[in-house]
């Protein structure tokens, strides 16, 4: 299964909102759709809503996890929102929370 | 200087050889070497580019396996911890069948001897109706001689003549009495005789009982054993699950250890990154000011000479 990913930057915030299932195939579609978002010099601020995200592999979570470092070497700060419970707790399983912000 | 020396002429003056070690001829301007030492720093810049980018590509990948690990790991001490409940869980009921298996193992053991007792007293019963049917017999042997007295009696007062016919009377009425206790005595006898083999029955089966009783304290005495080892067992596999939990915990430890560590040569990539930029940057500029640097040079050997 597939991963959308709609991207809204606005000023120094970035929302990206994740909906489906993110595995090894979907994801190069999330780590193409946030190229631009990365190289954006105005963005400080990049927010992952997982509102609509079903279910994720554990080894999505080391992607976010070296997503997180790529945002912090240019100095823009990567948090998660509103992820369900069985996301939530495979992140903090894979030590996501000691990385990167999750709410 | 490999690409470019100098050896004294006639008159004192430095002459520069070229790369072949010819005389350069004055005034003429040597960019090779810088051209060769620019393009090889462009290149090895481009070489140490693709590794770090494969390195880059090897660090994600092992980020990826350490997460998977990582939420393995997590699980395999959340399905500990569960095991290591379930197993206490699994011991205090053993322990409590342990308990109730001992308690009915006492009163069977209770059991056992009190019907061992009855046994004994049935025993006694038996030897007491014994004793009663000796009794029996002595009363039927007393009926008897006075039976046999009342015919006596009855010959002397048929001798006696007129003056013995009451006596006759009598040794008729002691007669009938002497056959009427022998017939008790009889009935009660053989009714003794009946209650001797229901006892016998009742001694019997009381036999059964004491050993089926034993047979039962036996099983609950294997069964409390049993119990106990079971229960010695289910806390051995209790510890062996703290310490497979304590265990995994360290592996927990080594793998965000882990984590932290491809984050850090992650974080020295981008760095890399950036001075093999700069590196990049410098070299090019080098090769756009060749010729300043060139005459800088060559004015700076005048200079020494």
């Amino acid at each position: 299964m597939s991963i959308n990913v709609s991207v809204q930057a606005s000023g120094s915030q970035a929302s990206v909102t994740l909906r489906g299932v993110l595995d090894s195939m979907s994801q190069a579609t999330l780590k193409q759709q946030l190229e631009p978002v990365l190289a954006n010099g105005a963005v400080t601020q990049i927010r992952l809503d997982f509102a609509g995200v079903q279910s994720m592999e554990a080894a999505s979570a080391g992607m976010l996890m070296m997503l997180s470092h790529t945002a912090k070497s240019k100095n823009k700060s990567v948090g998660i929102v509103n992820a369900n419970p069985a996301v939530l707790s495979l992140m903090h399983k894979a030590n996501l929370g000691k990385v990167l912000q999750i709410q | 200087m490999d690409g470019m020396s100098m050896v004294a002429g006639a008159e004192g003056s430095a002459v520069v050889n070229d790369r072949r070690g010819k005389p350069r001829p004055e005034g003429e301007k040597d960019f090779s070497r810088l051209d060769f030492l620019s393009s090889r720093v462009l290149a090895e810049c481009a070489v140490i580019r693709d590794a770090g980018a494969k390195l880059s590509n090897t660090l994600e990948g092992t980020m990826m396996e350490a997460c998977s690990l990582s939420v393995s790991a997590a699980e395999t001490s959340d399905f500990l911890q569960r095991s290591q409940a379930a197993g206490e869980a699994l011991l205090a009921s053993t322990r409590d069948m342990t308990s109730l298996t001992d308690t009915a193992r006492a009163q069977a053991e209770d059991a056992e001897t009190r019907a061992a007792a009855g046994a004994t007293s049935i025993d006694a019963l038996v030897s007491t109706f014994g004793t009663i049917g000796e009794f029996l017999r002595g009363i039927n042997k007393i009926s008897a001689q006075t039976n046999l007295l009342s015919l006596n009696a009855r010959i002397e007062a048929t001798r006696a003549g007129q003056h013995g016919a009451g006596f006759a009377v009598i040794a008729q009425e002691v007669k009938v009495l002497a056959g009427e206790a022998g017939t008790l005595s009889a009935n009660i006898e053989s009714r003794l005789r009946d209650l001797v083999a229901a006892t016998r029955g009742v001694q019997a089966d009381f036999g059964a009982i004491v050993g089926a009783v034993h047979g039962a304290t036996a099983t609950l005495t294997d069964l409390l054993n049993r119990q106990k080892s079971l229960a010695d067992r289910i806390g051995d596999g209790c510890k062996q699950t703290v310490e497979a939990a304590t265990m995994m915990a360290g592996v927990n430890d080594v793998i965000t250890r882990m984590q932290l560590a491809i984050s850090e040569t992650g974080e020295a990539y981008v760095q890399l990154t950036r001075s093999l930029d700069t590196l990049t940057v410098s070299a090019e500029g080098v090769v756009r000011n060749r010729e300043g640097l060139l005459t800088a040079t060559i004015e700076t050997q005048k200079a020494l000479t």
